[in-house]
């Protein structure tokens, strides 16, 4: 009977080595997958934040930059702008070819544009509805402008 | 000793052995593992310390803009060209890699820029040196601010990262 006992122990020893070796192979792909992730987001935010800086002193039209043309169409304004289109027509025009090769060309990814300011949204170009968003705020005359991307995967 | 004594000894005996050669064959296949473990760490650090070229190269003095001492957000492009031959001369430091920025918008021919050409071109090279055979290549990119001093004005430029293993 005590040998018997024995034997037993050494079962339940096997089967506690054997929970042990489920144990790590489930940390191995359920706590370290989600590293990945985290580190691809942080490049994708990096790549946007960068994208939305470079965006702002681009000329749109004759010596005006997209920076005047969104402070511009945030006053709710239909003066002309650029020629005879107003600042927001122009940016609905111009952004998506100026975003386009930059997006989804080289990063190969989805976007929505958006422009805030004072957190009011005055300017959109629709897209994505989730993923990552990286912002870049500005201030101009005393006034807090911020513009955003919606980056998703195609 | 009776028969039924040593028919107990060797079934303990047997069943020691398995024990052990299952819990060495764990041990192995468990070292064998761990091993493969460490090297795709190793991996995925050299691929993450490489894809975070693209956030500290623009920051590098040597190509940042910067005006009346202070810094902006983009990339010389002037700076590039004066760096070129600094970042050629440390292979140790990048090792066989291609580092170049290209002008996205406005649009202009695909033609490189030097020190004799520095308008109607878009391709600036900081760092070029390709193995003979390519295995693999790494390439990270990222959208840039480009300043042009020629004309002083900026554009939409991309950074392209290129890593080979031969």
């Amino acid at each position: 009977m005590k040998r018997h006992g024995q034997i037993e122990m050494i079962g339940l020893v096997i089967l506690v080595v054997i929970l042990i070796f489920g144990a790590l192979f489930y940390l191995r792909f359920h706590v370290l997958q989600p590293v990945q992730a985290t580190q691809d987001s942080t490049l994708v935010t990096a790549q946007g934040y960068h994208l939305l800086s470079a965006l702002l002193p681009l000329p749109l039209c004759d010596k005006k930059t997209i920076k005047d043309a969104l402070i511009h169409c945030s006053e709710g304004t239909s003066d002309a702008f650029c020629a005879d289109l107003s600042s927001c027509q122009a940016l609905h025009n111009r952004l998506p070819t100026i975003l386009e090769p930059a997006i989804d060309h080289s990063l190969g990814l989805q976007y929505s544009f958006q422009a805030r300011s004072e957190n009011a949204v005055f300017f959109q170009i629709p897209g994505c509805t989730r993923g990552i968003s990286p912002s870049y705020p500005f201030q101009e005359s005393g006034k807090n402008y911020e513009i955003a991307l919606t980056l998703c995967k195609n | 000793m009776n028969s039924k004594a040593q028919l107990q000894t060797q079934e303990t005996i047997l069943v020691l052995f398995i024990v052990v050669v299952i819990i060495l064959l764990g041990i192995a296949f468990f070292l064998r593992y761990q091993r493969q473990s460490i090297l795709d760490e190793r991996t995925t650090y050299e691929r993450t310390q490489f894809q975070h070229m693209i956030l500290t190269l623009p920051e590098d003095a040597a190509v940042r803009c910067s005006r009346f001492g202070q810094k902006e957000n983009c990339v010389d492009t002037l700076k590039i060209l004066a760096a070129a031959p600094f970042f050629q001369n440390d292979p140790d430091r990048y090792g066989t890699m291609n580092i170049t920025f290209t002008q996205l918008y406005p649009a202009v021919p695909s033609v490189s820029c030097t020190t004799g050409t520095l308008t109607d071109c878009g391709v600036w090279t900081l760092y070029t040196q390709r193995p003979e055979h390519i295995r693999t290549t790494l390439k990270t990119v990222t959208p840039l601010s480009l300043y042009r001093p020629e004309s002083d004005h900026y554009v939409l430029g991309l950074l392209t990262i290129e890593r080979y293993t031969s």
